[in-house]
Formats: C-alpha cells, structure tokens, sequence
C-alpha cells in the first residue's frame, strides 16, 4: 500500500518538477463561491480528529441507525437525489416582475434586452436559459410560422449578464441578433475591442461552469475570450456557423473543459475536431449532425445581414469537403486520454476511421447513429469497438452483429438499435444474453416477430424497453412483459399507455 | 486558471485586497492541491475537491495552525466520497499517502520534496532524463518512446522502472534528517 503511495507520489512530483503541471490559484474562484454561500453546498466533512469515546459512540448510533433503517417500512419507490431547482418559465418582463426576488433558475422565451434587464432584479439567480424557438429549427424539424419581426437580445446582453454575479449555468439559444455585433474579422476598434466588449464580460462571473451559445453565430476572435472564465467546465456551440478551425484553436485554450458540444457546426473540418484530442480533461464531446442536412432551418426573414453571411460561408465551407466526423476526427480523437462519451451521429467517415476507435483508452459511451450502410461497415465496426457501457447506432445491423455485441461487449448497459430490418429473433437472442444490458431499444425492428416474445420475457435483467412501431406488439403482449420483468421501469409501445416518451430523435 | 505567481507574496496581495479569506486561501492551496496530486487524485479535480475543502475551513472559521490538518482530513473525506465506489481499499491507501505526506512534505507544502526531486533529475543520465521528458512533461506514450530510443515496448518499460526507482532512492536520501 505504501509503495503505491510512494508511486502515486513520484508521478505528480515528477510533473511538476519537469513542468507539465504547477498548482492552481484558486483564489478568486474559492473566495467568489464562498462569498455566494457556497459552502452550504459542500457536503460535511469529519471531524479531524476523533477521540475513543466519540468513536464508540458513532459506531453505537450508526448500529441504531442500520436497525432502524432495516425495520422502518420501505416506500414504494426510491427516493430521488437533490436535484437542482427546476427552473420557472418567463415569457415577458410582466413574467420576471412577478418573481420572488429569491428565484435560483429560470428558462425565459422570446425576451429583449429590456425584459432582460428584469433579470437583474433576481440576485440569486443561479441558472439562465433564454430561447429563441424560432431560431432553433434543425434540417428537417417542425415547421412553426414564426413572427415576423421577433423580439431577441443583442450583444449588448453580456454586459447585463455579467452583472448576475452567481450564474453558474448560463444558455442562450437562438439568440439570432447578438450575431449582428460579430462581423467577420472584426470592425472599428479591432475583434478583440468586439471580444472585450462582448463575451468578454463573462469573465466576471467567477461560478460560471456551464455557457450554451447554441443556434446563433459566433467566430474565433470572440470565442477567444471564453479563456478567461476560470470556472467553466462545460460549453455547447452546436448550430453555430461561426465554429471552424480557428475556434478549435481558441477552445485549446479552455484547459479545464470536461465537456464539449459541436453538434451541427457544419463548418468544423475533421482536422479540427481530431486536434480537440489535446484538451487534456475532456470526458464528454459531441460531433454529431455535421452532415451538410441538418442546417438551421427555420421559416421567416427575421435574420440580419451578418447571420446571412456566416451562413452562406458554412455552405462554401461545407461543399469544399472535409468537414464533420471524418477519419482524420477519428484518427485525432484516439489520442484523447480521457475521453469517455463520443457522440457522432451522422459521421463522414470510412472503414479506415472505425478502425481507429479500437485505439480508444477511455471511452465508455458512443453514437455513431447513421453510421453503418452495408454489412461490411456494421462487421468491421462489430470488431472494432473498445468495451463499452452504451452504443447508439442504426444501419444495416444483422443477428452476425448482434452475436458479436454478445461476445465482445460483456459489460454494455444501454443499446439503442432502432429500426436495424435486417435483426431477427435469432439476433435478438444474442443481444439478450449480455447479462449486463439494462436499457434496451429496438423500436421499429421489422425483422422481429411474436415469436420474440419468450424471450423478451426471459430478459428479467431489462429495465427499459421500447417495442414502439413494431406491428405485432399488442396489449397483451404489453400486459405479459409487465407482469414477467421485475425491473421493468419504462416500457414503450404503440399501444394505449405506452407511448407517452417522446422519441430521441 | 492561472498559475500562482510566486512572487508576489499572499500577505501582500491580501493587504491589497483587505480579504483574509484571500490571505487564507493563498496560505493553504498549494500544499492541499499537491496533496491531493500526490494522493493520486487527477488535475482537475484537485482543484475542485481543493476548492471545497477550503469552502469548509472558511466556512468553519479553522484558524491557520489548524488549517492544513483540517484541510486534509476535509479533502481525503470529500475525495473518497468521489471515488467511493472503490470501496475501503482506497481509504486504507489514502491513509497510506497521508502519513507519506505528514512524514515528508507537511512542513513544507512539499517544496523540499520537489526541490530535492529537481537535484536527483540533474543528476540522471541525458537518455534517462530525456525519457522522463517524453513521458511525464509531454504524454509521449511507451510505445512512442520505445520507438524513439530504439528499444522494445518491454524494454521502455523496465528503463522507465528503473528510473524511478533510481528516483525514488534519491529522494528518500536527500529527505531523510
């Protein structure tokens, strides 16, 4: 145990005698969370130092305390964990008046910077969402008539934002004017003046650890200043036309990121996202949906001049080539060392780029939805996967690679297959096999027959399950499959009471 | 995050700012965050576990003698609440690295450790250094440096070992009274 230790001791050392690390000031952040009460939040620690006699009379009270646990009668469900407080919905200043002046979170729609300025009402304010629906539609998405001429913030919002000193999560999508402030490569006084007088500000809310600017424009020179915020660990650009190779660049430089969201950035080139590889405490990152379909795409002329430019631009950008999960993303992304979650629907990769996900240390969690066009593709795949918790796919997946999740992914938790035609009930069979597998989807599984019901009601280990869009599943069935699987917890079926989850995608 | 700047002096920059929270913490975090290194916990979440230790002490008020075995004890428990699902094997060798830490480096916030660290890397030969350089500054994997030195995955690995071991003696020499 002490020669473990000694180890231990000797890597960190080494680090930082030969320069690869020194210790944080964490200073300013410390003393801004406990000047915002944050200590409450930090749970107890032990006393330092017990006598005998407080030990003996902990050991006695936690005896007392596992008895009285054992006899008490348990509820019907388990209790849920703290949670963070569910946010209010705003829709005008009116709305914001209306709150206490306590209110810990709020999701606003539609507001201006006007009714924005309510906000500052609301010191305690610890978690912001503000939509622009209108904005937020995706390639194939929900047409809504917009209005035509919608309220939105401008640029000028950061400085108010910044004034909301305990902010810890903050999310603006859709905020289409605030892309007016950010013409490309900067005006007057230079980009990094914009930068400054923009997202610069943010630098002045010490807990920020979560900023979503999804949906709306933002380039390199002003993304440059999320460096300076010293407690961000989570960011989301996805639908930003503004994300290219540059922006990698200045996201290099947010160290401490864990999690990061470049879903529909349609102007990343793969060469980019491999070089996020160098982001040394990334967990979490999403790629998915740079695929040249899923564009903004919502009705209306309400978007400036300047949103029409990067937009325009993303289209070139898109059309030369190169851009999204391409084999040199895959090849890049295998160096990540501490990579856990990939999520990569819709990649422009070959068989050369699976290949390279063997070589990932870490990772756990994968989508690669839309991957997996010939049953070449969904072999190689099969054989090239690191042991995972979760896959997400959907293609040309058989009972071949179904038998081969069995052998090969002994530890796989969550599997979502939807609508694999070519998965039979002998591949079904296989896929119910790997005891560890909690949370199954399999909806639209044409291949599937009620001769598969045996053994879905064999599968006791199974706590969700989505039969949706499969003909032959009936009540009855439905009714079975409650009675036989314990664990059971959500069941979704094309049948009364049964389908009130929305689909994931 | 930046980086402490060694030279100006937490009293100073606390008289500047007239906060003895930020004199508190400037005292303490160094040593408490490479204590936590040195327990194995990774970067990132030293600073986090390190920030919530030092939440509790200012919270609690822990004068300064206190401070270092409070922040301690605060930060094994919050780290161990991280990783509990290891279970008491690591309790026991968090244990293990503490009484290191209390032997060698409590004094100090580990200066001389890494003082007497920096004189044994003078020391080593140039292809032992440069190794170390690879793997421990630049993340260079084994297989790369093998590639590099012209040896064997195998053969990486046992230099690697008996550098450390090398290092290990070293320091323990220069560190004993």
């Amino acid at each position: 145990m002490t020669d473990d230790a000694r180890d231990t001791r000797l890597d960190w050392a080494l680090r930082e005698a030969l320069g690869a690390e020194a210790p944080p000031d964490l200073a300013r952040v410390t003393v801004a969370r406990f000047r915002a009460g944050d200590a409450a939040r930090v749970p107890s620690a032990a006393v330092p130092r017990h006598t005998h006699w407080q030990a003996v009379a902990a050991l006695l009270l936690a005896c007392l305390v596992v008895a009285t646990f054992a006899l008490w009668p348990r509820p019907a469900e388990p209790a849920t964990p703290a949670q963070e407080p569910e946010p209010v919905q705003v829709y005008s200043r009116a709305d914001i008046d209306a709150l206490p002046a306590t209110t810990l979170a709020v999701s606003a729609v539609g507001l201006d910077d006007s009714a924005l300025s309510a906000l500052l009402r609301l010191r305690e304010l610890r978690f912001l969402e503000i939509r622009y629906p209108e904005a937020m539609v995706l390639g194939l998405g929900l047409k809504t008539m917009p209005p035509k001429q919608p309220p939105c913030i401008t640029a000028t919002c950061f400085d108010t934002l910044a004034k909301l000193s305990k902010l810890r999560t903050l999310r603006i999508r859709g905020a289409h004017a605030i892309t007016e402030a950010f013409p490309f490569g900067g005006s007057g006084g230079g980009p990094e003046a914009i930068a400054n007088a923009t997202i610069g500000h943010l630098e002045r809310l010490p807990l920020l650890e979560e900023l979503c600017l999804t949906h709306f424009d933002v380039p390199a020179y002003a993304l440059a200043a999320l460096s300076r915020l010293a407690a961000l660990r989570r960011l989301d650009l996805s639908a930003n036309y503004g994300v290219d190779a540059e922006v990698v660049v200045a996201l290099l430089r947010c160290t401490r990121l864990q999690s990061l969201t470049l879903d529909a950035c349609m102007a990343l080139p793969g060469t980019a996202i491999a070089r996020l590889a160098e982001l040394p405490h990334l967990e979490h990152l999403a790629v998915a949906n740079i695929d040249g379909m899923s564009w903004r795409s919502g009705g209306g002329d309400f978007l400036g001049p300047t949103t029409k430019d990067y937009e325009a631009q993303a289209h070139r950008a898109y059309d030369l080539g190169g851009c999204g999960v391409t084999d040199a993303a895959l090849t890049g992304l295998s160096r990540a060392k501490s990579l856990r979650t990939l999520l990569m629907a819709e990649p422009s990769c070959s068989l050369l780029g699976v290949r390279a996900l063997r070589d990932f240390q870490s990772l756990e969690r994968l989508d690669l939805f839309g991957f997996g066009s010939s049953t070449t593709e969904t072999d190689v795949l099969a054989d090239s996967l690191p042991p995972l918790l979760m896959l997400s796919a959907c293609g040309e997946f058989d009972d071949s690679f179904c038998n081969k999740l069995r052998r090969r992914q002994p530890r796989l938790e969550h599997l979502e297959l939807p609508a694999c035609y070519a998965i039979t009930d002998q591949g079904l069979a296989q896929l119910l096999r790997i005891g560890t597998l909690r949370h199954l989807d399999i909806r639209q599984s044409r291949g599937l027959s009620a001769a598969a019901m045996p053994l879905l009601l064999a599968a006791t280990q199974l706590e969700y399950l989505d039969l949706r869009h499969i003909d032959w599943v009936t009540k009855a069935h439905v009714l079975e499959l409650q009675r036989a699987l314990p664990r059971l917890r959500t069941l979704l079926a094309n049948v009364e009471g049964h389908e009130t989850e929305p689909s994931g995608r | 995050m930046s980086r402490i700047d060694e030279t100006a002096s937490p009293q100073a920059r606390a008289d500047t700012t007239g906060d003895a929270a930020f004199a508190f913490v400037h005292r303490h975090q160094r040593g408490l965050w490479r204590f936590l290194r040195a327990c194995g916990c990774p970067a990132h979440a030293a600073d986090e576990v390190a920030q919530d230790a030092l939440l509790l002490a200012l919270e609690r008020n822990v004068d300064d003698d206190a401070a270092p075995g409070y922040l301690r004890q605060a930060a094994k428990f919050l780290w161990l609440r991280r990783v509990r699902d290891e279970g008491r094997s690591h309790a026991r060798w968090l244990d293990a690295a503490e009484q290191l830490w209390q032997q060698d480096c409590a004094t100090d916030a580990g200066d001389g450790l890494i003082a007497a660290l920096r004189t044994c890397l003078d020391v080593l030969p140039p292809r032992s250094r440069l190794a170390l350089q690879r793997v421990y500054a630049e993340g260079t994997s084994r297989e790369t440096l093998a590639a590099e030195l012209g040896i064997g995955e195998h053969g990486a690995r046992t230099l690697l070992q008996r550098i450390r071991a090398a290092l290990r003696d070293c320091i323990e020499r220069r560190l004993a009274p």
